[in-house]
């Protein structure tokens, strides 16, 4: 997969036709689609061809319960050209798309959809859209996140990687916890593979990261408070707090534009969006969203630098004994 | 013909299986382990691996370990009487920046056990859906705790807020004559939109200084910091004294660190009132409340600045 060339056009107009229409009419799967069934799964290829010499691999694991059924309809009725015209903005020439849809291994019917690699804006959309939005989840306050890392570790293959050891991206949206552990009972049913034991969820994101830049966005402040711990706990800096789900693109595509050293700064990131014609409302908050990821690629040379010394003896010091 | 035969054994213990592992999992009657016969079987090992080499950063001298993970000390950010701060990196394949309080006196321990206790209670304070946004101001705990393989030594990590210059108290080193008024009018409104936060649910910070205000002057942002002297259930006088001391720092900012207690001329007279009120009397601050001084405080910032406008802080 990966053949084609992307047509902005196309892919805007291909979003415009849909704009007014409701989540049900743009998702019209009412299970999951043969195409996007992982049981039997081998591998997802992202590859090199004549047509994109530098491919670059980057996922979506779209959480499709309940709560998060927004940003998959944004995407499919607006964001997704933004978010190619802004990777394009950002020097990004040859990317390609893979969406995956995730729920609750324990409730849902359809807990894991994977699509395929791609390039061209029509089968982009045809795998966003062929996704299942279940609308499920247990309740429990946990989905199966860890299906996706598992299937990024196991079975993706990218040539970015594979020739020149540049990492991927993994961009996961979500607004619950993950399951501790992959459940082996979970892969035999789902993917149809025998692990020999659970996977800890550290492990088995530890193993995607050693090919991805992994990413977990939740869509708003409100949402944050019930998942931003854990999740930081594991991935750190790596957990994005956005405002709202419609700064997910341009919070996704800034963060290949910074990690790949496209932009060097938020400075120039806020001037990339505004050229773009976002209003200073967005642009505020997807530069928010970031700085505590920027803030990391902007360390400082690390030093142990003699403690500065405590500023005593000023005159104001009395005020506050 | 020939014949291959493939004994089936138990690849834990080498005991003899029945022959339904042909084509099923069986549980091995000797040591108990499940025996799955498959051409391909993931093993968790190679994921273990991949754990093992994300931890396995080289953090030289600098590394500090507490709660089970391992920290790696970038710079210096300050020197208090009980401890050292740090910038710090959690040493993983997705990291994790902190500011890494280590412990230089034997009462810090207490302290920073206490901090960590009021920094999660902080957290949940949520009432009427501006929580999310004030919990993004207030500290986050990461570890606390006894640093592994030191005599004794006690660390406080909490996740680093980025973007923060530096505290009021430097920025008071930085302009020697004072800060421009419009800057110092921003500066406050942000201590008493926390301040009213935190107070309406009963608690009070307990030690407001310059030292414990940062900056962020990108954002026009003020965090307040080291919330050991924190308490919930607080006094009426414990938040009143909140509010003096937040109006102190102001004064402190306004007259600069070659000043006195006297507030420059540049200082609009209504809003050196207010500032000189708000510091001296109590009762004063006691009927208005955080939400009253910063109602007033728009009010003089209004009628001497006009409308509220961005003022880049250039420092």
């Amino acid at each position: 997969m990966g053949y084609g060339n992307y047509s902005l056009a196309a892919h805007a107009a291909l979003t415009a036709s849909r704009a007014h229409k409701g989540g049900s009419e743009v998702f019209a799967q009412r299970q999951c689609h043969p195409l996007m069934n992982p049981k039997g799964l081998k591998v997802r290829e992202c590859r090199d061809s004549a047509d994109h010499p530098n491919s670059l691999g980057i996922t979506f694991a779209l959480d499709v319960t309940g709560s998060m059924g927004d940003i998959p309809h944004l995407l499919a009725t607006k964001e997704l050209p933004n978010f190619m015209q802004l990777l394009t903005a950002c020097g990004v020439a040859h990317p390609q798309l893979m969406f995956m849809a995730i729920g609750d291994a324990n409730s849902d019917q359809a807990p894991l959809q994977v699509g395929q690699f791609e390039s061209t804006a029509e089968l982009m959309d045809q795998w966003l859209t062929w996704s299942y939005l279940e609308g499920g989840g247990g309740g429990t306050g946990e989905e199966s996140y860890d299906l996706a890392f598992y299937i990024a570790a196991q079975h993706t293959d990218m040539d970015n990687w594979v020739k020149r050891k540049q990492k991927g991206y993994l961009f996961m949206t979500g607004d619950e916890n993950p399951y501790p552990a992959v459940s082996r009972y979970h892969i035999d049913g789902l993917v149809g593979e025998k692990l020999d034991e659970d996977i800890p969820l550290q492990e088995v994101i530890a193993a995607a990261a050693e090919s991805y830049h992994i990413f977990f966005l939740i869509p708003d402040l409100a949402r944050r408070k019930r998942c931003e711990r854990r999740w930081r706990d594991l991935l750190g800096n790596h957990t994005i707090c956005m405002e709202s789900p419609a700064d997910t693109c341009a919070v996704a595509a800034a963060i290949v534009g910074l990690t790949e050293k496209l932009i060097p700064d938020l400075e120039a990131l806020a001037g990339i969006l505004s050229n773009h014609g976002s209003d200073r409302q967005h642009i505020g908050s997807t530069v928010r969203a970031l700085q505590d990821y920027a803030a990391l690629l902007k360390l400082p040379p690390a030093k142990s630098a003699s403690p500065a010394a405590t500023p005593v003896g000023k005159w104001w010091k009395r005020l506050f004994e | 013909m020939v014949t291959t035969w493939i004994a089936l054994t138990c690849p834990q213990c080498g005991s003899p299986l029945p022959r339904v592992a042909l084509w099923r999992s069986v549980k091995c009657a000797a040591c108990g382990s499940l025996i799955t016969r498959t051409e391909a079987v993931v093993t968790r090992d190679s994921f273990r691996q991949a754990f093992n080499r994300a931890r396995q950063g080289s953090a030289g001298l600098d590394a500090v370990l507490c709660g089970g993970t391992r920290y790696h000390l970038m710079q210096t950010l300050g020197v208090g009487e009980i401890s050292h701060v740090y910038l710090a990196r959690r040493i993983d394949s997705l990291p994790l920046l902190v500011t890494l309080k280590l412990s230089s006196s034997s009462t810090a321990g207490e302290l920073y056990a206490r901090e960590a206790q009021v920094a999660q209670e902080l957290q949940h304070l949520d009432s009427d859906g501006t929580g999310p946004y004030y919990s993004r101001l207030l500290p986050e705990v990461v570890a606390q705790g006894a640093v592994t393989g030191s005599h004794g030594q006690q660390a406080l990590v909490l996740r680093h807020p980025t973007g923060y210059w530096g505290s009021l108290a430097s920025l008071n080193e930085r302009f020697t004559s004072g800060v421009d008024p419009r800057h110092a009018v921003w500066i406050w409104r942000r201590m008493l939109g926390v301040l009213n936060f935190i107070h309406h649910h009963g608690w009070c910070h307990g030690d407001i200084r310059p030292e414990h205000a940062l900056l962020h002057p990108q954002d026009h942002g003020v965090r307040l910091i080291d919330w050991s002297a924190a308490r919930k259930d607080a006094r009426e006088t414990d938040q009143v004294a909140d509010l003096c001391r937040s109006a102190r720092t102001v004064q402190v900012i306004l007259c600069g660190a070659n000043g006195s207690a006297a507030l420059p001329a540049q200082v609009p007279t209504g809003l050196a009132q207010l500032v000189t009120n708000a510091s001296q009397d109590q009762d004063f601050c006691r009927s208005q409340g955080a939400e009253g001084l910063d109602r007033l405080l728009q009010a003089e910032a209004k009628a001497a600045f006009g409308p509220p406008s961005f003022v880049p802080l250039v420092i």
